[in-house]
């Protein structure tokens, strides 16, 4: 199966992209398997895609990069050893760092077989001067968006051509070799070039 | 929950790794805190699905507004769902007034809804993200004259 991580912050569009990506993915008969890790104690996340007709697996209270390890690993292996789907996609926490769930899956993937296809992190141009104004708050960004093969500026929809502009100057700092594309997961803009990289791209681990 | 830099919250050691433990996620994670909740709200009438709508508009905005007047710097995320007999609705915000998503899958609805939180707030601690979340229910929903069963 082909891991691949839908990261980046807090309600920059995971889930919503995610719903629109299995739904390609299905049109394209591939086998899909999902996993969800929430902030939080209640799991919202998962209840809406149950929702949306999916079936979801659901990690909550905690962070599967961090906290909950030992869950996402065991998670993955149960997911390749029952399941084996062609695709195994996982949407972080808007906290987690794609690097350590990564080195996670590495792990695992000494176990059952599993390949690594792209990390696509969103960026939320809407609050993209935000997202970069506290330190520490900057330094996850950057740390999630350093870790991707491919920063998807999310929501261009909602946003001013100067702010997709500065969004695209601040991910380029982060990370110089990541591809950006725009991504308008509601209007349809870069969504078909993500899935296509979804469905493309396998980089060695 | 509040995720702080806490050096003991460190994950067991019995397996076989061999990866160096910087802990990217250490500081990743500070700053940023969670609440959730769920209660029941009586509506004493079957509600329509623009009112429902226009509910969870005001549910966001009243929370996200609470959040800010406690300091927070950024809303992470808001996001909510009622259910009600067989109606599902799903509310989210992050901050922005004219942005504000709510969906829903159809269905009857009855005379009382069940509502669930998750608030994550980056700037102020959990205490306050509670504080805020909860007060902006009540408000919200006795502003509408329904009433709260926690
Ligand atoms: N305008 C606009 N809003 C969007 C788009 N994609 C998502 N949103 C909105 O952004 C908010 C967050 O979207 P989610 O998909 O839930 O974001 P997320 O990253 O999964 O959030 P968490 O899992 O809580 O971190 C919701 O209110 C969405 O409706 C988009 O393409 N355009
Ligand atoms: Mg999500």
């Amino acid at each position: 199966m082909r891991l691949v991580q839908i990261a980046g912050y807090l309600g920059s569009g995971k889930t919503t992209f995610l719903l629109a990506l299995v739904q390609k993915l299905a049109e394209n008969d591939k086998k899909v398997a999902i996993l969800v890790n929430d902030m939080g104690e209640i799991p919202v996340d998962g209840k809406v895609m149950e929702k949306a007709g999916m079936k979801v697996k659901d990690i909550g209270g905690g962070c599967v990069c961090c906290t909950l390890s030992g869950s996402l690993m065991n998670t993955l292996l149960a997911i390749g050893r029952e399941q084996n789907p062609d695709f195994i996609i996982i949407e972080p926490t808007g906290i987690a760092v794609p690097k350590n769930i990564t080195e996670l899956a590495q792990r695992v993937s000494k176990k059952v077989e599993i390949s690594f296809g792209a990390t696509i992190t969103l960026f939320d141009t809407t609050r993209a001067e935000k997202l970069v104004t506290y330190d520490t708050l900057k330094r996850l960004i950057s740390t999630q968006i350093k870790d991707s093969d491919i920063v998807a500026l999310s929501k261009v929809d909602a946003c001013d051509a100067d702010a997709i502009k500065f969004s695209k100057e601040e991910v380029a700092k982060m990370n110089p070799n990541a591809e950006i594309i725009n991504l308008s997961t509601k209007e349809g803009v870069g969504f078909e070039e993500l899935a296509s990289a979804v469905m493309e791209i396998e980089v060695s681990a | 929950m509040t995720f702080t830099t806490d050096k003991d919250q460190d994950h067991d050691h019995d397996h076989d790794h061999d990866h160096d433990h910087d802990h990217d996620w250490d500081e990743a994670h500070e700053g940023t805190a969670a609440y959730a909740c769920k209660c029941v709200v009586s509506t004493s009438r079957s509600l329509s699905r623009e009112e429902y709508h226009s509910l969870a508009k005001e549910l966001m905005g009243a929370i996200a507004d609470g959040c800010w007047e406690q300091g927070a710097q950024v809303i992470g995320h808001i996001k909510a769902y009622m259910e009600s007999g067989d109606a599902f609705f799903y509310a989210s915000t992050v901050g922005n007034p004219d942005d504000m998503t709510v969906k829903d899958k159809g269905g009857e609805t009855s005379d009382k809804f069940q509502l669930t939180i998750n608030s994550i707030i980056f700037g102020i601690e959990e205490t306050k993200v509670k504080l805020a979340t909860d007060k902006a229910v009540e408000a919200v929903i006795s502003k509408n004259g329904f009433s709260l069963t926690r």
